[in-house]
Order: structure tokens, then sequence, then C-alpha cells
């Protein structure tokens, strides 16, 4: 653990010295800004309904911004030729990999974080529970982290960053879209398709204020298996 | 791609064994060997597009399973073979893995087929046995193949591209193979207990809302009014599969479930089920059906969350509604007229709120249709017997005398009264309130308090009383409970009391504050000889019935039953509207003026607040949020990494 809290430190250095890390929270507030004015701001609407809205553009710029962050942690190293100096360092894979992910994720809290004054701006015109913000956030940065392990384990299967990103968007789009495939399929599939997706059915109840535990777990579940995949895909090196 | 030290290091430890350049010819590995794996996952897909995809077309399901069945057991039966025949003892430890592996796919194949086949749920025994047992049996069978079947495919994959660039070499490695069906067999067990726990935490349930604003819970009135149905309860709500709308009445429903042994609910898919929709006359999607005996409310929302969500919000106020009305048999409630009261308020006193229409819904949603009774409609000679409840509302002129004697004579009968009295009128009360053996002082009330509700900003505010002074009466049994947190607002009131001598029972329900006085020069302060002390607000009065009437006829409780208001404003819309409270405070009076008492308890309708803007507010926070912060964070950004360049140049 001690490892890859080392690489995690090495990592988060590394994302303040770049402009490119300060760009995307940069842009990522700003579309979070417009999708809250367009839909939030506009018209005379409920606060739990604009709450909600928020929550939702948020959500999608998170999954956007995690996949963006991950792309370059492997891959990256790999087309650079640096992935060899973390394989020959007196550290194993799994610590890479988590290091590498700790990383990404608390950048990925803090862009989502920073957006926090949005919300909060509710409470001038309208009443919202703080839990309901909390809860909200709390789904953003489990969705977060589990399209970032996603995005992880493409990037360690891709040998370029081009092809990362869209292997990437791809995975995360079918999770996301899965639900509609279970919309038009037949019991007991349905439920299972509708199961793994991503984002519809698990994200609202954070979206309204609600904390399941089901919830929590799935998201856990996934992070946990696609962080295992990554680590197999790096180990497999040995056997491939 | 140049080798890595790392990943050099086994083949080096490998190299003395090899004796690269040796002239080791290769094992002579059959030529099938290669596409076994192949072979076995296309089977298993077989399987699938026959029991899944085709399973409707029992021909073509038949042809599939049997040919991917088959398959599977031929390719592992392969897989067998060519593990004893070989001759290497490092393939053959290689082959026999896979072959174990392969296996216990076969194994998942037959918990299949044994848990899904009539044949093998006969041999089983599951056929006869009761519908818990055999739902444990699915449950438990499923998970098993399921995990079986992921965790001999995945290993054999990964296995099959490990040993694939070894084939034709003339030593294989076991230690990458193994490596290799490791990491496959770990990814399969991830992905189950990934599954499992995941389902598991959803059996559970375990969840805690934070919302402000939310669907409305299953309220605790709700709830006692299934509990004390004599027979069971049973809801059918049709919904589409995997609809949000339906995940949310689900989540009621099953809150009502929990407390209710007599409550049942099922959820059906309306085009799956069209038979039970006809019966049930269902035409469309999102439809709540309550059955109790043959009596039959449905309740309609909408599929889309987007639409439906007002509705969701509102849930438990129309569920009760329905429930009511499928419970007991629709009573009626008639509302005098003709005297100036406030049901039938218009012009200036409309604009001012002193109207009814809130009072009326509640009625409505606690079952009773709504009448009006006047002299057109003989209130002169007598009340009709169809009345559940009597209302008279803050009448500003006085009744006839016959009037006020075809009310006694309901009284009488063991009729219900709703008398809400109101000091700001011309007519001469009195009567009415001796009705139900009380006198009514009209003098206006006001407060020596800074409790008091603002309205003008003058002096006659001091009148807006507000009180939670609740006695413990059935009628005010919501509001007593919660009588910390809760106030009726009583704006412009009189006061009540006992008549002399009178027999009926009276319970003085609430009572003002002891800072109150009777403001006779109506100045709104307390001078000459008015004194602070408390007053009477409202009384709930019982009286048995008299002699001689018709018992059979009493609709309710066997005895007369007065609920009096020395302020109809309390009951008005401008009361109702402001204050929740008020909506309790006649809510409960009315359950109990129809012997609904056992009822009582709070409606949930949660409140949300809309956000109003100005053009104004709205520029400062567009710029505020879409230039200002971003830009804010890219300028931060901007000086840490100038910063950090220029201390790594000086370093440098």
């Amino acid at each position: 653990m001690r490892n890859a809290l080392l690489v995690a430190g090495r990592e988060i250095g590394s994302y303040g010295r770049s402009l490119l890390g300060w760009a995307i929270g940069a842009a990522a507030l700003l579309v979070e800004g417009v999708w809250f004015s367009a839909n939030g701001l506009s018209g005379s609407r409920m606060s739990a309904d604009v709450l909600r809205e928020f929550f939702n553009g948020a959500s999608g710029v998170t999954m956007i911004v995690a996949v963006l962050m991950s792309i370059p942690l492997l891959a990256g190293e790999r087309e650079r030729g640096t992935l060899v100096l973390l394989n020959t360092a007196p550290i194993r894979d799994i610590e890479i990999i988590v290091g590498k992910y700790l990383a990404a994720l608390a950048m990925i809290a803090l862009i989502t974080l920073i957006s926090v004054y949005m919300p909060l701006l509710i409470f001038v015109n309208g009443k919202v529970s703080l839990g309901h913000v909390a809860v909200g956030y709390a789904g953003i940065v489990l969705l977060g982290s589990a399209a970032l392990s996603i995005g992880m384990f493409t990037s360690a299967v891709s040998r370029s960053q081009v092809m990362a990103a869209i292997l990437g968007g791809l995975m995360l789009a079918v999770m996301v879209t899965l639900w509609l495939v279970a919309k038009v399929t037949e019991p007991p599939v349905n439920s299972v398709l509708s199961g793994l997706a991503l984002h519809h059915q698990r994200q609202f109840p954070f979206m309204t204020g609600v904390l399941k535990l089901e919830n929590v777990v799935y998201y856990v579940a996934v992070t946990y298996f696609f962080l295992l995949a990554a680590t197999k895909t790096l180990e497999a090196r040995r056997w491939r | 791609m140049a080798l890595k030290p790392k990943e050099a290091a086994p083949a080096a430890e490998k190299a003395p064994e090899a004796k690269a350049g040796s002239a080791e010819k290769p094992a002579a590995a059959p030529g099938w060997a290669p596409f076994l794996v192949p072979a076995f996952v296309g089977s298993l897909v077989l399987v699938f597009i026959g029991e899944r995809l085709l399973g409707n077309i029992e021909s073509a399901r038949l042809v599939f399973s049997a040919l991917g069945a088959l398959g599977a057991v031929g390719a592992t039966a392969l897989r067998f073979v060519h593990a004893s025949g070989e001759k290497d003892p490092e393939r053959r430890k290689i082959e026999r893995t896979l072959s174990i592996f392969s296996a216990l796919g076969l194994v998942a194949l037959a918990i299949y087929f044994a848990a899904n086949t009539e044949v093998g749920r006969r041999a089983l025994g599951i056929l006869d046995a009761t519908p818990d047992k055999r739902a444990r049996f699915d449950g438990a069978s499923t998970v098993a193949w399921v995990v079986l079947i992921l965790v001999s495919v995945l290993p054999l994959v990964f296995g099959e591209i490990a040993l694939a660039p070894m084939r034709r070499a003339p030593r294989v490695e076991v230690r990458r193979v193994r490596a290799a069906t490791i990491a496959g067999l770990s990814l399969s067990l991830a992905v189950a207990y990934a599954a499992l726990f995941t389902y598991a935490a959803g059996e559970l349930d375990v969840k805690a809302d934070f919302s402000y604003f939310r669907t409305a819970k299953a309220s605790e009135s709700t709830k006692k009014i299934v509990t004390s149905a004599p027979d069971t309860v049973e809801v059918r709500a049709f919904f589409p599969p995997l609809n949000d709308v339906g995940t949310e009445v689900e989540g009621y429903l099953a809150d009502i479930a929990r407390s209710a042994p007599n409550f049942k609910y099922g959820f059906y898919d309306r085009l799956l089920h069209p038979q039970l929709a006809k019966d049930n006359k269902v035409t469309q999607d999102a439809v709540i059906v309550i059955l109790r005996g043959p009596t039959r409310e449905t309740l309609t929302l909408d599929k889309e969350m987007n639409k439906a969500a007002a509705k969701l919000k509102t849930l438990d106020a129309d569920f009760q509604k329905a429930l009511l009305k499928a419970m007991k048999e629709q009573r009626t409630a008639y509302f005098t007229v003709g005297h100036g009261e406030l049901n039938e308020a218009a012009g200036a006193a409309a604009a001012e709120g002193r109207t009814a229409k809130i009072l009326r819904r509640l009625l409505e949603s606690q079952n009773y249709v709504v009448k009006d009774l006047g002299m057109p409609q003989g209130l002169a000679n007598t009340v009709p017997e169809d009345a559940s409840i009597v209302v008279v509302l803050g009448p500003t002129q006085a009744f006839l005398p016959e009037e006020v004697t075809s009310l006694e004579k309901y009284a009488a009968r063991g009729g219900k009264l709703l008398l809400a009295l109101d000091p700001e009128t011309k007519g001469d009360l009195a009567p009415l309130a001796a009705i139900a053996d009380l006198s009514f002082d009209p003098t206006v009330l006001a407060t020596t308090d800074q409790l008091f509700v603002p309205r003008r900003r003058n002096a006659s505010d001091k009148a807006n009383l507000v009180s939670n002074r609740f006695s413990s009466h059935a009628s005010v049994s919501t509001l007593s409970r919660v009588s910390q947190r809760a106030v009726v607002l009583v704006p412009v009131a009189g006061s009540l009391d006992k008549k002399a001598g009178s027999e009926p029972k009276v319970d003085f329900v609430l009572r003002s504050s002891g800072g109150v006085f009777a403001d006779k020069n109506g100045n709104y302060e307390l001078d000459g000889d008015e004194k602070k002390t408390t007053h009477n607000l409202a009384a709930a009065v019982t009286k048995p019935i008299g002699d001689g009437a018709d018992k059979s006829k009493v609709k309710g409780p066997q005895e007369m039953r007065a609920f009096v208001v020395a302020d109809a404003d309390a009951l008005s819309d401008l009361a109702l509207g402001v204050a929740e409270t008020n909506q309790l405070f006649v809510v409960d009076a009315v359950r109990w003026l129809g012997g609904d008492e056992s009822f009582s308890g709070e409606i949930v309708t949660p409140e949300d607040v809309r956000i109003e803007h100005t053009k104004q507010k709205d520029v400062f926070w567009f710029y505020g949020t879409i230039i200002g912060a971003p830009a804010l964070l890219f300028g931060v950004g901007l000086l840490v990494t100038r910063r950090s360049r220029r201390t790594a140049g000086r370093k440098a």
C-alpha cells in the first residue's frame, strides 16, 4: 500500500504541475455551469428538480472527465516508453494500478466538489437539504470511480492513447445505454442488463437524495472488477 | 516488441532446459487441439441461442440446444482423450487442468437443463415442491450454473491464449498457462462475487433518504385505513417493466405491505397480462387498481417520470382517497347556503381567500360527495336523510328559526354537524351554537403575546391568533401528538363556552394561550375591564340520540356529534392554504364526525419550494457560474504551473 501511495503522490504532483489537469477542471466547471444555467436556472422550477437536473448533468461530465483522465495513465506511459520504468521498479502491478487510480480519483473528486457552489446557489431562493446535496455528490464520485476503472482497463489493454480513448468511450457508452437494451429484452435478461447499466437506474436515487446500499455496492463492485481486470492485463505480459 | 526485463525473466529461467538450438522436435500435438476451446465456447453460444433467443420455437430450440450440448460434451471428451494420450508430463498437466475447466462447463449445462426442463424438474422432485421451495431452488440453480459457466469459460480462454504460442514449441511453460488460467479464474470469481454482493445488498434494501422533496411515503393514516379493513386489500399495479415511476410506486406499496398483513400487491405488464388488464378495465400503463372484495378503485399516474413527478408527490393523499372509496361507501356532506357562507363567497371576500375550495377538496378526499343545502333544497323543513355531515361555514347572516329547528331535529336524530362560527357577522349565531349546547361570544379575541401572525402590519394583527393547546380528544389526536411543533392559525376568532346546565359531553379541543383577551372596545389593546385569560376556540360535542329516533337511519356513530369552531376563517382557503396544520385540524375533525377517528394521522404531502428568478439575478448567476468560476480555476492553474516551471528552471 505504501508503494501505491507513493505512485499516487507522484501522479497528483504531475497533475498539479500540468496545465492540462487545470484545463480539464475548468472545462468541467464550464460545462456544468452551462448545464446548470440552461436547465436549473431557466424558468420557475422546484428546488428539488433543479438539484436533480444539476446532478444529472454533473454525472455526465464526470464520466467524460474520468475517461479522459484515465487514458494517459497506462496507455500514455506505454506510448512514451516510460511504463518500462514502472515495470522494473520494485513495485507490484497492483500497486501501480491502485496508485494511479487513487491519484486520478482524487482529482476527479476535487474537480467534482469545486462545483459545489452551484447547488448551494439553490439555497438563495429555494429549499433543499444538505444531505441531498451530499448524497448527490457521493453518487457522482462513485460513478466517476467506476468510469475511471473502466478507463484504466481500456488504457491497460491498448497500445495507444487514441485506441484507449475509443475503447474506453465505447465501453462506457455500452455500460450506460444497457438500460435501453434492457427495455426491449424479456425477463430475466432485461433485469440482468438493467442491473448492469452504469447510470440510469443506479444514479437516479443519488440524484434524488436517496442513498441505497445496493447502488454503493454496485459501483464499488464495478470499480473492483475493472481494476482487477487492469491488473491482470498488466500481469498478462508474463504469460502472453 | 522489445523484451522488457520482467518479461525476459521467465524465459531466462527456462533457457537451460530449453537448450536453445538443440534439435529437439516439437511435440506432436493433434491438429484439432487448438480448436477445442473455440468449439466449446461456440457450443455454449448455440445452447444460448436455442434456449434464450429461440425458446418460443420448439423445433429450433431443440436443434440448437441439442447441437450445443453435444458440441460441448464432444469438446470436453476430446480434451480428456488428448490429456490422457499426452506423453509430455508438462503438456499433460496443462491439458488436464483445461479438461477440468471444460468439465465444469458441462456441470453448468447439466444444472441448467435439470433446473429448466420438465424432465429434470420431475427427476429432482421440484415439480411437486411448495412454491417457496421451488423459488429457492430456481434462484440457487440459476446462480450455480451462471457462476460455473463463468468459472469454466474465462480460465479456458485465458489458458488457451497463453498456450497458443507454445503449441508448436519443443517445450511448454506450465507456469505461464497456470498464471493465465488463475487470472481467468480470479476474474470470473470477481464477477460472481461482485454480482452476488450487489444482489444481496439489493435484497437487504438498506437505504437512507436525505431528499428534501420526494415521492410521498405511506403515512400512518393510510396504513391504519388498510389495517382496519376486515378482509384483504389487494393492489394491482400495471406498469411497463423497468419503469421508473413503477419503481417509486413499488417502494410506496412495499412500505404499506410491511406494516399491514392484509395488504397484498403485485406488478403486472399490461401487454404480458392482457386478460388481467381487461378484467381490471385497464387500458393504459401506470394504473394502480385497488381491490377490496367486489369494489374496485383506480388511480392513474403517468409512465414518464417527468410527467408523473407531480402526482408522485401527492401519491399518499391520492392513494388514500382511492383507498377510502374502496373501503367505504360514498357519504354526503351538505354545505348550508343562502346565509353568506364561505362556500358561496364571491367578489372581495373571495379575493381575500374567504372561500372554501380547499375544505371541499379535503372532504372529497375523505370520500364525501359535497352538496348544497339551503331553502331551495328544503332546509326549512328537514335535513335530507342521506346527510352524513352538515357543514355550516361562517354564515354572515342569521338562520331562519325554521332552518335552526331543522338542524336541531337533525342533531337529535344522531346527525353530525361541523359548525364554523365567525365574530365578523351581522346576524345572531347564538341559535346555531345552541344546537350543540354551546354559547358563542362574538367579541374578537386579541393577544398580548408576541405569538400572532402579521398580516396588515398594524395593531389588528394581534387578532390573528395561533394556538397549539390541544386536548387529548380524538378529533385533534394527530395535532396533540405533534403539538410541540404544530400550531393552528385562528385569525379573528370569537370564543365558545358551555351552556349552563347542558347535558351533552363537551370537550374544548382547542384553547387559546393565557395571554389572550376579549377585545371589547376593538382597539386590540388590553385596557379597561378587559382581562387576560384562556378562551375556548373549538369544541367537540357528543349527545345520545333522542328518544323515538330511528337508529337504523343514523349515519356513522350512534350519537349526535358536533364540532364547533369559534372562527370560520380558520377553515377558509386563506388559512388552509397557508397552514398545513389547519388542514390536519379539519381532516381529523371530519374523520371524528364520520366515526373514522381510528384513521387519524398526517397525510404525507411534502412541500417543495419553487425557485423564482429576476432577470438581473439570472444574469449575475449566469456569468458567475459560466465564466467566473472556470476562469478563476484556470487562472490559478496558470499561476501554479508557471511558478513550478520557474522553480524547476532555477534548479536546473
